[in-house]
Protein backbone atom coordinates (compact mmCIF):
# COMPACT_ATOMS: atom_id res chain seq x y z
CA UNK A 1 0.00 0.00 0.00
CA UNK A 2 1.26 3.61 -0.65
CA UNK A 3 0.38 6.61 1.71
CA UNK A 4 0.68 10.12 0.09
CA UNK A 5 0.70 13.08 2.22
CA UNK A 6 0.00 16.75 1.24
CA UNK A 7 1.55 19.53 2.69
CA UNK A 8 -0.45 22.73 1.86
CA UNK A 9 -0.40 26.02 2.92
CA UNK A 10 -3.34 25.61 5.50
CA UNK A 11 -4.31 22.40 5.54
CA UNK A 12 -2.49 18.76 5.47
CA UNK A 13 -3.74 15.78 3.71
CA UNK A 14 -2.97 12.57 3.92
CA UNK A 15 -4.36 8.97 2.15
CA UNK A 16 -3.46 5.73 2.20
CA UNK A 17 -4.08 3.44 -1.84
CA UNK A 18 -4.11 0.12 -2.74
CA UNK A 19 -1.75 -1.43 -5.48
CA UNK A 20 -4.67 -0.61 -7.86
CA UNK A 21 -5.05 2.97 -6.51
CA UNK A 22 -7.96 3.18 -4.91
CA UNK A 23 -8.61 4.80 -1.73
CA UNK A 24 -8.88 3.30 1.21
CA UNK A 25 -8.35 6.34 4.12
CA UNK A 26 -7.71 9.91 4.12
CA UNK A 27 -7.12 12.23 7.03
CA UNK A 28 -7.39 15.99 7.17
CA UNK A 29 -5.43 18.08 9.37
CA UNK A 30 -4.88 21.72 9.88
CA UNK A 31 -1.10 22.77 9.03
CA UNK A 32 1.22 23.34 11.89
CA UNK A 33 2.71 26.75 10.92
CA UNK A 34 6.11 25.66 12.24
CA UNK A 35 8.93 23.29 11.11
CA UNK A 36 8.99 20.96 13.83
CA UNK A 37 5.32 20.29 13.52
CA UNK A 38 5.17 19.79 9.77
CA UNK A 39 7.92 17.11 10.95
CA UNK A 40 6.30 15.28 13.59
CA UNK A 41 2.63 15.58 12.02
CA UNK A 42 4.22 13.85 9.08
CA UNK A 43 5.43 11.20 11.19
CA UNK A 44 2.63 10.64 13.17
CA UNK A 45 0.24 10.11 10.18
CA UNK A 46 2.61 7.51 9.16
CA UNK A 47 2.76 5.94 12.35
CA UNK A 48 -0.98 5.59 12.60
CA UNK A 49 -2.15 4.83 9.40
CA UNK A 50 0.56 1.72 9.34
CA UNK A 51 -0.19 0.62 12.70
CA UNK A 52 -3.95 0.32 11.30
CA UNK A 53 -3.47 -1.32 8.36
CA UNK A 54 -0.32 -3.34 9.36
CA UNK A 55 1.86 -2.92 6.38
CA UNK A 56 5.11 -1.09 5.46
CA UNK A 57 3.89 1.80 2.92
CA UNK A 58 6.02 3.72 0.21
CA UNK A 59 5.49 7.20 1.39
CA UNK A 60 5.29 10.52 -0.92
CA UNK A 61 5.44 13.86 0.12
CA UNK A 62 4.22 16.56 -1.92
CA UNK A 63 5.08 20.01 -0.64
CA UNK A 64 5.35 23.60 -1.86
CA UNK A 65 8.55 24.91 -3.22
CA UNK A 66 11.40 22.51 -4.19
CA UNK A 67 14.54 20.89 -2.87
CA UNK A 68 17.73 22.91 -3.95
CA UNK A 69 19.97 20.70 -6.00
CA UNK A 70 23.02 22.23 -4.56
CA UNK A 71 22.11 21.94 -0.90
CA UNK A 72 18.95 20.05 -0.84
CA UNK A 73 17.26 22.47 1.44
CA UNK A 74 13.96 23.54 0.23
CA UNK A 75 13.88 26.59 -1.61
CA UNK A 76 10.79 28.89 -3.27
CA UNK A 77 8.11 27.48 -0.64
CA UNK A 78 5.30 30.01 0.38
CA UNK A 79 4.95 27.72 3.62
CA UNK A 80 8.03 30.19 4.38
CA UNK A 81 8.46 27.93 7.50
CA UNK A 82 9.80 25.47 5.27
CA UNK A 83 12.42 27.51 3.34
CA UNK A 84 16.29 26.88 3.81
CA UNK A 85 15.30 23.16 6.00
CA UNK A 86 16.30 19.92 4.92
CA UNK A 87 12.40 18.63 4.82
CA UNK A 88 13.21 15.26 3.04
CA UNK A 89 16.76 14.25 5.09
CA UNK A 90 15.02 14.76 8.36
CA UNK A 91 11.77 13.11 7.22
CA UNK A 92 13.59 9.88 6.27
CA UNK A 93 15.87 10.03 9.11
CA UNK A 94 12.75 10.32 11.40
CA UNK A 95 10.58 7.91 9.45
CA UNK A 96 14.45 5.59 9.17
CA UNK A 97 13.67 5.01 5.25
CA UNK A 98 13.76 6.65 1.58
CA UNK A 99 10.85 8.52 0.99
CA UNK A 100 9.61 9.80 -2.37
CA UNK A 101 9.49 13.69 -2.48
CA UNK A 102 8.31 16.23 -5.32
CA UNK A 103 6.34 19.32 -5.75
CA UNK A 104 2.75 19.53 -4.74
CA UNK A 105 2.19 21.01 -7.78
CA UNK A 106 4.22 18.43 -9.23
CA UNK A 107 2.44 15.76 -7.78
CA UNK A 108 -1.38 17.77 -9.06
CA UNK A 109 -0.70 17.58 -12.09
CA UNK A 110 0.76 14.30 -12.36
CA UNK A 111 -2.57 13.28 -10.79
CA UNK A 112 -5.13 15.02 -13.46
CA UNK A 113 -3.11 14.05 -16.14
CA UNK A 114 -2.43 10.29 -15.17
CA UNK A 115 -6.37 9.64 -14.70
CA UNK A 116 -7.83 13.03 -14.31
CA UNK A 117 -9.03 16.34 -16.54
CA UNK A 118 -5.76 16.04 -18.78
CA UNK A 119 -5.67 12.01 -19.21
CA UNK A 120 -6.29 12.12 -22.92
CA UNK A 121 -3.48 14.96 -23.53
CA UNK A 122 0.43 14.29 -23.91
CA UNK A 123 1.22 17.63 -22.78
CA UNK A 124 -0.58 18.45 -19.31
CA UNK A 125 0.33 22.31 -17.20
CA UNK A 126 -1.00 21.71 -14.21
CA UNK A 127 -2.29 25.07 -12.40
CA UNK A 128 -2.46 25.75 -8.77
CA UNK A 129 -4.42 28.98 -7.63
CA UNK A 130 -5.03 28.90 -4.13
CA UNK A 131 -2.63 30.01 -1.08
CA UNK A 132 0.13 30.28 -3.84
CA UNK A 133 0.56 30.29 -7.44
CA UNK A 134 2.17 27.30 -9.24
CA UNK A 135 2.16 24.83 -11.46
CA UNK A 136 3.65 21.77 -13.26
CA UNK A 137 4.74 20.42 -16.58
CA UNK A 138 3.65 16.81 -17.32
CA UNK A 139 4.52 15.37 -20.95
CA UNK A 140 3.68 11.90 -21.94
CA UNK A 141 2.75 11.40 -18.17
CA UNK A 142 5.92 12.23 -16.71
CA UNK A 143 6.89 14.79 -14.72
CA UNK A 144 8.87 17.70 -15.87
CA UNK A 145 10.90 19.16 -13.10
CA UNK A 146 13.71 20.84 -15.37
CA UNK A 147 17.57 21.77 -14.93
CA UNK A 148 17.24 23.51 -11.80
CA UNK A 149 14.18 21.79 -10.20
CA UNK A 150 12.03 24.71 -10.73
CA UNK A 151 9.38 24.03 -13.94
CA UNK A 152 6.04 25.31 -13.38
CA UNK A 153 6.96 28.14 -10.86
CA UNK A 154 4.90 31.11 -13.42
CA UNK A 155 3.92 32.49 -10.24
CA UNK A 156 6.78 34.37 -9.87
CA UNK A 157 7.18 35.67 -13.69
CA UNK A 158 5.81 39.41 -13.55
CA UNK A 159 1.91 40.18 -14.44
CA UNK A 160 1.42 41.62 -17.78
CA UNK A 161 0.39 45.59 -17.36
CA UNK A 162 -1.68 47.41 -19.09
CA UNK A 163 -2.42 51.09 -18.75
CA UNK A 164 -5.89 51.18 -16.87
CA UNK A 165 -5.36 48.50 -14.62
CA UNK A 166 -6.93 49.28 -11.42
CA UNK A 167 -5.32 46.61 -9.55
CA UNK A 168 -1.96 47.73 -7.71
CA UNK A 169 1.26 45.86 -7.83
CA UNK A 170 2.86 44.47 -4.70
CA UNK A 171 5.74 43.07 -2.96
CA UNK A 172 6.05 39.38 -3.75
CA UNK A 173 7.80 37.22 -0.56
CA UNK A 174 10.31 36.35 -3.11
CA UNK A 175 11.38 39.17 -3.48
CA UNK A 176 10.10 41.00 -6.72
CA UNK A 177 7.74 43.40 -7.27
CA UNK A 178 4.09 42.73 -9.00
CA UNK A 179 4.87 38.73 -9.68
CA UNK A 180 1.74 36.74 -10.80
CA UNK A 181 1.32 34.93 -7.65
CA UNK A 182 0.46 38.82 -6.01
CA UNK A 183 -2.74 38.74 -8.39
CA UNK A 184 -4.07 35.43 -8.47
CA UNK A 185 -3.35 33.82 -5.23
CA UNK A 186 -6.75 33.67 -2.78
CA UNK A 187 -4.40 36.20 -0.29
CA UNK A 188 -3.90 38.38 -3.54
CA UNK A 189 -7.49 38.40 -4.83
CA UNK A 190 -9.06 39.30 -1.56
CA UNK A 191 -6.11 42.01 -0.79
CA UNK A 192 -6.69 43.54 -4.12
CA UNK A 193 -10.54 44.00 -3.47
CA UNK A 194 -9.78 45.24 -0.04
CA UNK A 195 -7.93 48.33 -1.74
CA UNK A 196 -10.41 49.02 -4.29
CA UNK A 197 -13.91 48.40 -2.05
CA UNK A 198 -12.66 48.95 1.33
CA UNK A 199 -13.85 45.94 2.31
CA UNK A 200 -12.27 43.09 3.97
CA UNK A 201 -13.43 39.64 2.50
CA UNK A 202 -11.56 36.32 1.37
CA UNK A 203 -12.17 34.52 -1.65
CA UNK A 204 -14.30 32.61 -1.23
CA UNK A 205 -17.01 35.06 0.07
CA UNK A 206 -16.17 37.33 -2.96
CA UNK A 207 -16.97 34.24 -5.13
CA UNK A 208 -20.44 33.76 -3.54
CA UNK A 209 -21.60 37.21 -3.65
CA UNK A 210 -20.35 37.52 -7.35
CA UNK A 211 -22.77 34.05 -7.92
CA UNK A 212 -25.33 35.71 -5.69
CA UNK A 213 -25.28 38.86 -8.48
CA UNK A 214 -23.58 41.50 -6.08
CA UNK A 215 -22.67 44.02 -9.13
CA UNK A 216 -18.93 44.75 -7.29
CA UNK A 217 -18.30 41.35 -7.23
CA UNK A 218 -19.17 40.00 -9.83
CA UNK A 219 -17.06 43.08 -12.00
CA UNK A 220 -13.73 42.30 -10.10
CA UNK A 221 -14.31 38.28 -10.66
CA UNK A 222 -14.20 39.45 -14.48
CA UNK A 223 -11.21 41.47 -13.76
CA UNK A 224 -9.74 38.54 -12.00
CA UNK A 225 -10.13 36.47 -14.81
CA UNK A 226 -8.98 38.75 -17.48
CA UNK A 227 -5.83 38.81 -15.19
CA UNK A 228 -5.72 34.93 -15.43
CA UNK A 229 -5.46 35.10 -18.55
CA UNK A 230 -2.49 37.50 -18.68
CA UNK A 231 -0.36 35.03 -16.79
CA UNK A 232 -1.24 31.99 -18.66
CA UNK A 233 -0.74 33.29 -22.00
CA UNK A 234 2.62 33.52 -20.75
CA UNK A 235 2.55 29.92 -20.59
CA UNK A 236 0.75 29.19 -23.94
CA UNK A 237 3.41 31.45 -26.01
CA UNK A 238 6.31 29.46 -24.21
CA UNK A 239 4.95 25.85 -24.24
CA UNK A 240 1.94 25.55 -25.62
CA UNK A 241 0.74 23.20 -23.43
CA UNK A 242 -2.29 20.70 -24.88
CA UNK A 243 -4.26 21.72 -21.81
CA UNK A 244 -3.91 23.79 -18.83
CA UNK A 245 -6.06 22.05 -15.63
CA UNK A 246 -6.81 24.62 -12.91
CA UNK A 247 -6.78 23.48 -8.86
CA UNK A 248 -6.36 25.20 -5.56
CA UNK A 249 -9.14 27.05 -3.90
CA UNK A 250 -10.26 29.87 -6.53
CA UNK A 251 -10.40 27.33 -9.17
CA UNK A 252 -13.80 26.25 -8.12
CA UNK A 253 -14.75 30.32 -9.68
CA UNK A 254 -17.33 28.90 -12.39
CA UNK A 255 -17.03 32.31 -14.21
CA UNK A 256 -13.54 31.35 -15.37
CA UNK A 257 -14.47 28.50 -17.46
CA UNK A 258 -17.14 30.33 -19.34
CA UNK A 259 -14.56 33.52 -19.99
CA UNK A 260 -11.49 32.52 -19.98
CA UNK A 261 -10.89 31.41 -23.72
CA UNK A 262 -12.90 35.27 -25.02
CA UNK A 263 -10.08 36.51 -22.90
CA UNK A 264 -6.73 34.49 -23.70
CA UNK A 265 -7.10 35.74 -27.19
CA UNK A 266 -6.25 39.06 -26.43
CA UNK A 267 -3.08 37.94 -24.99
CA UNK A 268 -1.96 35.01 -27.11
CA UNK A 269 -0.06 35.30 -30.31
CA UNK A 270 -2.35 33.31 -32.41
CA UNK A 271 -5.57 34.28 -34.34
CA UNK A 272 -7.74 31.23 -32.70
CA UNK A 273 -6.74 29.68 -28.78
CA UNK A 274 -7.63 25.75 -28.78
CA UNK A 275 -5.67 25.31 -25.71
CA UNK A 276 -8.14 23.72 -23.42
CA UNK A 277 -8.76 25.12 -19.95
CA UNK A 278 -10.38 22.72 -17.79
CA UNK A 279 -11.50 22.28 -13.66
CA UNK A 280 -9.56 19.54 -12.00
CA UNK A 281 -11.27 16.39 -11.47
CA UNK A 282 -9.96 14.93 -8.00
CA UNK A 283 -10.39 18.60 -6.55
CA UNK A 284 -8.21 19.03 -3.68
CA UNK A 285 -7.63 15.54 -3.48
CA UNK A 286 -5.28 15.79 -6.62
CA UNK A 287 -2.08 16.62 -4.76
CA UNK A 288 -2.17 13.99 -2.48
CA UNK A 289 -3.48 11.31 -4.93
CA UNK A 290 -0.38 12.46 -6.67
CA UNK A 291 1.79 12.07 -3.75
CA UNK A 292 0.25 8.27 -2.95
CA UNK A 293 1.38 7.63 -6.66
CA UNK A 294 4.81 8.35 -6.25
CA UNK A 295 5.75 5.34 -5.13
CA UNK A 296 3.21 3.14 -7.81
CA UNK B 1 18.85 11.04 -47.60
CA UNK B 2 16.58 13.97 -47.51
CA UNK B 3 15.63 17.35 -48.90
CA UNK B 4 15.79 20.59 -46.77
CA UNK B 5 14.56 24.03 -47.91
CA UNK B 6 13.94 27.14 -45.92
CA UNK B 7 12.12 30.19 -47.41
CA UNK B 8 13.19 32.87 -45.53
CA UNK B 9 12.41 36.93 -45.88
CA UNK B 10 15.50 37.49 -48.37
CA UNK B 11 16.84 33.95 -49.60
CA UNK B 12 15.94 30.38 -50.32
CA UNK B 13 18.53 27.79 -49.07
CA UNK B 14 18.15 23.98 -49.92
CA UNK B 15 20.41 21.58 -48.92
CA UNK B 16 20.54 17.58 -48.78
CA UNK B 17 21.31 15.81 -45.55
CA UNK B 18 22.72 12.29 -45.04
CA UNK B 19 21.20 10.53 -42.29
CA UNK B 20 25.09 10.99 -40.71
CA UNK B 21 24.76 14.50 -41.14
CA UNK B 22 26.81 15.26 -43.74
CA UNK B 23 25.84 17.39 -46.28
CA UNK B 24 25.82 16.47 -50.07
CA UNK B 25 24.28 19.03 -51.72
CA UNK B 26 24.01 22.87 -50.47
CA UNK B 27 22.37 26.11 -52.37
CA UNK B 28 21.39 29.44 -52.04
CA UNK B 29 19.11 31.67 -54.30
CA UNK B 30 17.35 35.24 -53.86
CA UNK B 31 13.50 34.53 -52.70
CA UNK B 32 11.07 35.71 -55.07
CA UNK B 33 8.95 37.29 -51.99
CA UNK B 34 5.92 36.37 -54.82
CA UNK B 35 3.56 33.46 -53.60
CA UNK B 36 3.13 31.78 -56.68
CA UNK B 37 7.02 31.87 -57.80
CA UNK B 38 8.21 30.77 -54.56
CA UNK B 39 6.30 27.29 -55.25
CA UNK B 40 7.70 26.59 -58.52
CA UNK B 41 11.07 28.03 -57.60
CA UNK B 42 10.82 24.75 -54.66
CA UNK B 43 9.50 22.22 -57.01
CA UNK B 44 12.49 23.30 -59.44
CA UNK B 45 14.67 22.89 -56.87
CA UNK B 46 13.08 19.24 -56.03
CA UNK B 47 12.52 18.06 -59.47
CA UNK B 48 15.85 18.83 -60.17
CA UNK B 49 17.66 17.71 -56.88
CA UNK B 50 15.58 14.06 -57.60
CA UNK B 51 16.80 13.99 -61.09
CA UNK B 52 20.31 14.68 -59.96
CA UNK B 53 20.46 12.11 -57.28
CA UNK B 54 18.29 9.45 -59.30
CA UNK B 55 15.44 9.10 -56.41
CA UNK B 56 12.99 10.29 -54.56
CA UNK B 57 13.59 12.27 -51.38
CA UNK B 58 11.80 12.94 -48.65
CA UNK B 59 11.44 17.15 -47.96
CA UNK B 60 11.03 18.88 -45.50
CA UNK B 61 10.31 22.94 -45.78
CA UNK B 62 10.77 25.87 -43.08
CA UNK B 63 9.39 28.75 -43.36
CA UNK B 64 8.34 31.74 -41.03
CA UNK B 65 5.46 31.34 -39.19
CA UNK B 66 3.42 28.38 -39.11
CA UNK B 67 0.21 26.54 -40.34
CA UNK B 68 -3.09 26.81 -38.03
CA UNK B 69 -4.31 23.36 -37.51
CA UNK B 70 -7.52 24.44 -37.94
CA UNK B 71 -7.39 26.44 -41.25
CA UNK B 72 -4.66 24.67 -43.14
CA UNK B 73 -3.27 28.51 -43.61
CA UNK B 74 -0.18 29.75 -42.59
CA UNK B 75 -0.37 32.84 -39.90
CA UNK B 76 1.99 34.28 -37.55
CA UNK B 77 4.25 35.22 -40.48
CA UNK B 78 4.35 38.86 -40.38
CA UNK B 79 7.64 39.99 -41.84
CA UNK B 80 6.98 37.55 -45.07
CA UNK B 81 3.47 38.86 -45.87
CA UNK B 82 3.45 36.98 -48.95
CA UNK B 83 3.02 33.53 -47.28
CA UNK B 84 0.27 35.29 -44.61
CA UNK B 85 -3.30 33.31 -45.17
CA UNK B 86 -1.84 30.94 -47.55
CA UNK B 87 -2.49 27.39 -48.06
CA UNK B 88 1.43 26.68 -48.55
CA UNK B 89 2.19 23.04 -47.25
CA UNK B 90 -1.28 21.69 -49.45
CA UNK B 91 -0.19 23.65 -52.41
CA UNK B 92 3.35 22.19 -52.23
CA UNK B 93 1.90 18.69 -52.05
CA UNK B 94 -0.45 19.07 -54.85
CA UNK B 95 2.23 20.58 -57.06
CA UNK B 96 5.03 17.83 -55.87
CA UNK B 97 2.52 14.97 -55.79
CA UNK B 98 4.43 14.00 -52.73
CA UNK B 99 4.50 14.57 -48.70
CA UNK B 100 6.01 17.69 -47.87
CA UNK B 101 6.42 18.38 -44.02
CA UNK B 102 6.35 21.94 -43.24
CA UNK B 103 7.46 23.35 -40.10
CA UNK B 104 7.97 26.96 -38.63
CA UNK B 105 12.00 27.97 -39.17
CA UNK B 106 12.95 28.39 -35.38
CA UNK B 107 11.22 24.70 -34.59
CA UNK B 108 14.01 23.69 -37.54
CA UNK B 109 16.52 25.65 -35.92
CA UNK B 110 16.14 24.20 -33.01
CA UNK B 111 15.57 20.57 -34.11
CA UNK B 112 19.01 20.65 -36.05
CA UNK B 113 20.53 21.70 -32.93
CA UNK B 114 19.21 19.43 -30.35
CA UNK B 115 19.66 16.63 -33.38
CA UNK B 116 23.44 16.49 -33.89
CA UNK B 117 24.28 20.31 -32.77
CA UNK B 118 25.61 21.79 -29.40
CA UNK B 119 22.05 20.84 -27.63
CA UNK B 120 22.86 16.96 -28.64
CA UNK B 121 23.25 15.84 -25.42
CA UNK B 122 20.59 17.37 -24.01
CA UNK B 123 16.55 16.48 -23.20
CA UNK B 124 15.05 19.56 -23.70
CA UNK B 125 15.97 22.20 -25.64
CA UNK B 126 15.07 26.11 -26.26
CA UNK B 127 16.21 27.44 -29.24
CA UNK B 128 16.48 30.73 -29.28
CA UNK B 129 16.06 33.09 -32.10
CA UNK B 130 17.27 36.74 -31.72
CA UNK B 131 17.25 37.63 -35.19
CA UNK B 132 14.86 40.95 -36.79
CA UNK B 133 12.54 39.59 -35.09
CA UNK B 134 12.56 37.44 -31.61
CA UNK B 135 11.52 33.97 -32.03
CA UNK B 136 12.41 30.48 -31.00
CA UNK B 137 11.26 26.97 -30.72
CA UNK B 138 10.99 23.90 -28.23
CA UNK B 139 12.40 20.45 -28.26
CA UNK B 140 11.56 17.71 -26.15
CA UNK B 141 13.10 14.86 -26.94
CA UNK B 142 14.69 15.44 -30.29
CA UNK B 143 10.73 16.22 -31.05
CA UNK B 144 9.54 19.35 -32.06
CA UNK B 145 6.35 20.56 -29.14
CA UNK B 146 4.35 23.01 -31.56
CA UNK B 147 1.34 22.59 -29.30
CA UNK B 148 -2.52 23.18 -30.07
CA UNK B 149 -1.82 27.05 -31.05
CA UNK B 150 1.66 26.11 -32.94
CA UNK B 151 2.95 28.96 -30.51
CA UNK B 152 5.72 27.36 -28.52
CA UNK B 153 8.69 29.14 -28.53
CA UNK B 154 6.77 32.64 -29.13
CA UNK B 155 8.77 33.79 -25.52
CA UNK B 156 8.92 37.48 -27.92
CA UNK B 157 5.48 37.88 -28.02
CA UNK B 158 5.14 38.33 -24.15
CA UNK B 159 4.91 41.16 -22.41
CA UNK B 160 8.24 42.91 -21.05
CA UNK B 161 8.55 41.58 -17.31
CA UNK B 162 7.28 44.82 -15.23
CA UNK B 163 10.70 45.50 -13.64
CA UNK B 164 11.81 46.61 -16.76
CA UNK B 165 8.71 47.80 -18.49
CA UNK B 166 8.58 50.72 -15.93
CA UNK B 167 12.24 51.72 -16.35
CA UNK B 168 11.86 51.83 -20.43
CA UNK B 169 9.67 54.36 -22.48
CA UNK B 170 7.16 52.44 -24.40
CA UNK B 171 3.69 53.48 -25.59
CA UNK B 172 1.65 50.86 -23.16
CA UNK B 173 -1.52 51.51 -25.10
CA UNK B 174 -0.48 49.50 -28.03
CA UNK B 175 0.26 45.86 -26.30
CA UNK B 176 2.48 44.66 -29.16
CA UNK B 177 5.03 47.80 -28.29
CA UNK B 178 5.47 46.74 -24.84
CA UNK B 179 5.99 42.93 -26.05
CA UNK B 180 9.65 41.75 -25.56
CA UNK B 181 10.36 41.86 -29.10
CA UNK B 182 9.93 45.35 -29.45
CA UNK B 183 12.45 45.91 -27.17
CA UNK B 184 15.47 43.30 -27.70
CA UNK B 185 14.67 41.85 -31.56
CA UNK B 186 17.36 43.30 -34.25
CA UNK B 187 14.93 45.77 -35.33
CA UNK B 188 13.73 47.59 -32.12
CA UNK B 189 17.29 48.01 -30.95
CA UNK B 190 18.48 49.89 -34.04
CA UNK B 191 15.15 51.30 -34.12
CA UNK B 192 15.05 52.76 -30.31
CA UNK B 193 19.09 53.42 -29.85
CA UNK B 194 19.01 55.49 -33.32
CA UNK B 195 15.74 57.66 -32.23
CA UNK B 196 17.61 58.08 -28.40
CA UNK B 197 20.52 58.85 -29.53
CA UNK B 198 20.04 60.63 -33.04
CA UNK B 199 21.62 58.59 -34.82
CA UNK B 200 21.40 56.13 -38.24
CA UNK B 201 23.20 53.01 -37.43
CA UNK B 202 22.65 49.55 -38.02
CA UNK B 203 22.44 46.93 -35.12
CA UNK B 204 26.00 45.57 -36.03
CA UNK B 205 27.47 48.60 -35.70
CA UNK B 206 25.98 49.84 -32.02
CA UNK B 207 27.24 46.31 -30.85
CA UNK B 208 30.55 46.88 -32.63
CA UNK B 209 30.56 50.47 -30.86
CA UNK B 210 29.45 48.81 -27.34
CA UNK B 211 32.98 46.28 -28.29
CA UNK B 212 34.96 50.45 -28.93
CA UNK B 213 32.95 50.96 -25.03
CA UNK B 214 31.07 53.85 -26.85
CA UNK B 215 29.44 55.52 -23.77
CA UNK B 216 26.29 55.78 -25.11
CA UNK B 217 26.15 51.94 -26.66
CA UNK B 218 27.68 50.95 -24.01
CA UNK B 219 24.74 51.91 -21.58
CA UNK B 220 22.25 51.26 -24.04
CA UNK B 221 23.33 48.06 -24.51
CA UNK B 222 23.81 47.15 -20.59
CA UNK B 223 20.04 47.90 -20.42
CA UNK B 224 19.86 45.46 -23.42
CA UNK B 225 21.26 42.80 -21.53
CA UNK B 226 18.93 43.38 -18.55
CA UNK B 227 15.99 42.95 -20.41
CA UNK B 228 17.44 39.76 -22.42
CA UNK B 229 18.06 38.42 -19.19
CA UNK B 230 14.81 39.36 -17.53
CA UNK B 231 13.23 37.75 -20.25
CA UNK B 232 14.97 34.68 -20.50
CA UNK B 233 13.71 34.23 -16.74
CA UNK B 234 10.42 34.18 -17.84
CA UNK B 235 10.97 31.22 -19.98
CA UNK B 236 13.15 29.41 -17.03
CA UNK B 237 10.40 29.95 -14.25
CA UNK B 238 7.76 28.28 -16.49
CA UNK B 239 9.61 25.48 -18.31
CA UNK B 240 13.55 25.12 -16.88
CA UNK B 241 15.19 23.79 -19.92
CA UNK B 242 18.08 22.07 -20.17
CA UNK B 243 19.97 24.26 -22.48
CA UNK B 244 19.68 27.39 -24.58
CA UNK B 245 20.87 27.88 -27.89
CA UNK B 246 21.03 31.30 -29.28
CA UNK B 247 20.73 31.69 -33.12
CA UNK B 248 20.19 34.73 -35.35
CA UNK B 249 22.11 37.81 -36.63
CA UNK B 250 21.78 39.61 -33.07
CA UNK B 251 23.04 36.30 -31.27
CA UNK B 252 26.08 36.82 -33.51
CA UNK B 253 27.01 39.79 -31.97
CA UNK B 254 26.65 38.69 -28.24
CA UNK B 255 29.76 38.15 -26.46
CA UNK B 256 28.71 37.87 -23.14
CA UNK B 257 26.40 34.90 -22.77
CA UNK B 258 28.22 33.98 -19.47
CA UNK B 259 27.10 37.76 -17.88
CA UNK B 260 23.55 37.44 -19.15
CA UNK B 261 23.60 33.70 -17.21
CA UNK B 262 24.70 35.41 -14.04
CA UNK B 263 22.26 38.26 -14.32
CA UNK B 264 19.33 35.52 -15.24
CA UNK B 265 19.60 34.56 -11.08
CA UNK B 266 18.46 37.53 -9.76
CA UNK B 267 15.04 37.14 -11.75
CA UNK B 268 14.64 33.31 -11.16
CA UNK B 269 12.50 31.87 -7.81
CA UNK B 270 14.82 30.95 -5.74
CA UNK B 271 17.78 33.31 -6.83
CA UNK B 272 19.56 30.18 -7.90
CA UNK B 273 20.52 29.02 -11.67
CA UNK B 274 22.65 26.82 -13.11
CA UNK B 275 21.67 27.22 -16.84
CA UNK B 276 23.76 25.93 -20.18
CA UNK B 277 23.82 28.79 -22.32
CA UNK B 278 24.99 27.90 -25.99
CA UNK B 279 25.85 28.89 -29.63
CA UNK B 280 24.14 26.76 -32.11
CA UNK B 281 26.64 24.52 -33.88
CA UNK B 282 25.52 25.14 -37.06
CA UNK B 283 24.69 28.79 -36.87
CA UNK B 284 22.66 30.30 -39.76
CA UNK B 285 22.81 26.65 -41.63
CA UNK B 286 20.80 25.07 -38.93
CA UNK B 287 17.46 25.91 -40.51
CA UNK B 288 17.49 24.34 -43.41
CA UNK B 289 19.16 21.33 -41.67
CA UNK B 290 16.31 20.91 -39.42
CA UNK B 291 13.80 21.44 -42.37
CA UNK B 292 15.62 18.06 -44.00
CA UNK B 293 15.16 16.17 -40.33
CA UNK B 294 11.47 16.77 -40.81
CA UNK B 295 11.39 13.64 -42.96
CA UNK B 296 13.68 11.67 -41.39
CA UNK B 297 13.38 7.85 -40.80
CA UNK B 298 15.64 7.35 -37.95
CA UNK B 299 16.20 7.52 -34.33
CA UNK B 300 18.21 10.06 -32.65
Amino acid sequence: MHIGIDLGGTKTECIIIDQNGKEIERIRKDTPKNYNGTLKIVCDLVDYLENKYKNKCSIGIGTPGSLSKETNLIKGANSIWLNEKPLKKDIEEKLNRKIYFENDANCFALSEAFDGAGNKHNIVFGVIIGTGVGGSLVINKKIINGFNNISGEWGHNQMTALPNDRWKNHNCYCGKIGCIETFLSGPGFSKHFFELYNENIDAKNIQLKANNGDENCLEFVYEYIDYLARGLSQIINIVDPDVIVLGGGVSNMKQIYENIQLQLKKYVFSDVVNTEILKNIYGDSSGVRGAASLGR
Amino acid sequence: MQIGIDVGATKIESVILEDNGEESHRSRIDCPRDYLKIIYTIKDIVNKLEKEFNKELSLGVCHPGTHSPQTGLVKNAPNCNWLEKKPFQSDLRKILNKEVFCENDANCFALSEAIDGSGKHYKIVYGIILGSGAGGGLVIDKKIVSGPNGVAGEWGHNQLPYLAAKKEKFDSNILRDAEIESFISGLSISKRFNKRFNKNLKTNEIFELNRKHDLDAEKFIDEFKLNLAMSLSTIINILDPDVFIFGGGVSNEIDFLNEIESMVKKFVIGKEYEGVFLKPKYGDASGVRGAARLGRKSIY
